[in-house]
């Protein structure tokens, strides 16, 4: 996806340069264009990351799927069947590819300084909103 | 220079924008405060610093175009954050290991702080409310705009050949 950003943005680059008579841009241009590639590049990684990871909305989904669902029953076929347990275990391999936690034998322990940041910094940015607990 | 004058607004903006956000948000009474109403007062923030520049003439009509898209590339920027931060369940295990002592946590004290069900229990709430789904006897439905919600996410699964979502 990343490589396609970057496509994205020499596209624009390359067609802006011919546009102007093959000036270089000046640096207004190039704040506005490179301002507005960037807004739809993370436009679109926030549409795609819903698709791909939204809670919310794969359980519609897995309601839609079966017409109609308890809630025990949400959990059970959460993912086609898969199950909460899944979700939570493919979330915790994310994280720990990323190197900020490791598992072992059923523990998870933070891992790098990274992944505390990033925790402690989501439960004072929660605590300023007063967001309740999140997730 | 002008280009400076492009990121200032756009900065300023954002800046006030970020005041505007953490007063709204402190205040409890109002019951909705999500992403609709973030967007509508980042709107009313360049609004109001454009008007501010104006006034002190400070002349926006030439560099209009550039300092609106700094502004909301800034904006999309911080949405990803909030969204984060508000939604992600990786964000909320580290968040709970950062707090747990020794930074560690076993499968069943995550569980106890983090339970799927309490997960599925706190969306359907939300997805119900907000007239996503509705309940027949404890067994939940999809309403229309969600069934539409859910075509274009079926029908974008198989563009993109995704097979384990969720």
């Amino acid at each position: 996806m990343f490589l396609c950003f970057l496509l994205y943005n020499g596209l624009w680059w390359l067609v802006s340069w011919i546009q102007n008579d093959f000036v270089i841009l000046s640096p207004s241009a190039w704040i506005g264009g490179i301002s507005t590639t960037v807004f739809m590049c993370l436009g679109y990684m926030e549409a795609f990351s819903l698709v791909c990871r939204g809670f919310s909305l794969r359980i519609m989904t897995d309601i839609y799927l079966n017409e109609i669902l308890s809630e025990e029953e949400v959990i059970i076929r959460y993912g086609d069947g898969r199950g909460t347990d899944w979700m939570l275990q493919k979330r915790i391999d994310s994280i720990e590819k990323l190197k900020m936690v490791s598992s072992r034998e059923k523990h998870l322990q933070l891992q790098s300084h990274i992944g505390d940041w990033i925790g402690w910094g989501g439960i004072r940015f929660k605590k300023i909103l007063k967001m309740g607990r999140g997730g | 220079m002008e280009v400076w004058d492009q990121i200032i607004v756009a900065i300023t903006s954002f800046l006030c924008f970020l005041i505007l956000h953490v007063l709204l948000w402190q205040n409890e009474s109002i019951k909705y405060r999500g992403l609709i109403l973030m967007w509508i007062v980042g709107a009313l923030s360049y609004v109001l610093i454009a008007l501010g520049m104006s006034m002190c003439g400070f002349s926006m009509q030439g560099h209009f175009w550039v300092s609106v898209a700094l502004y909301l590339c800034l904006l999309m920027f911080y949405t990803h954050l909030y969204v984060g931060i508000d939604k992600s369940v990786s964000v909320r295990i580290l968040g709970e290991l950062s707090k747990s002592p020794n930074k560690t946590l076993n499968w069943e004290e995550l569980e106890e702080l983090y339970s799927c069900r309490e997960m599925v229990h706190s969306r359907l709430a939300v997805l119900l409310k907000k007239g996503w789904l509705q309940e027949e006897n404890g067994k939940y439905r999809c309403l229309a705009k969600a069934t539409k919600v859910v075509k274009i996410n079926l029908f974008l699964k198989k563009v993109f050949l995704l097979k384990k979502t969720g």
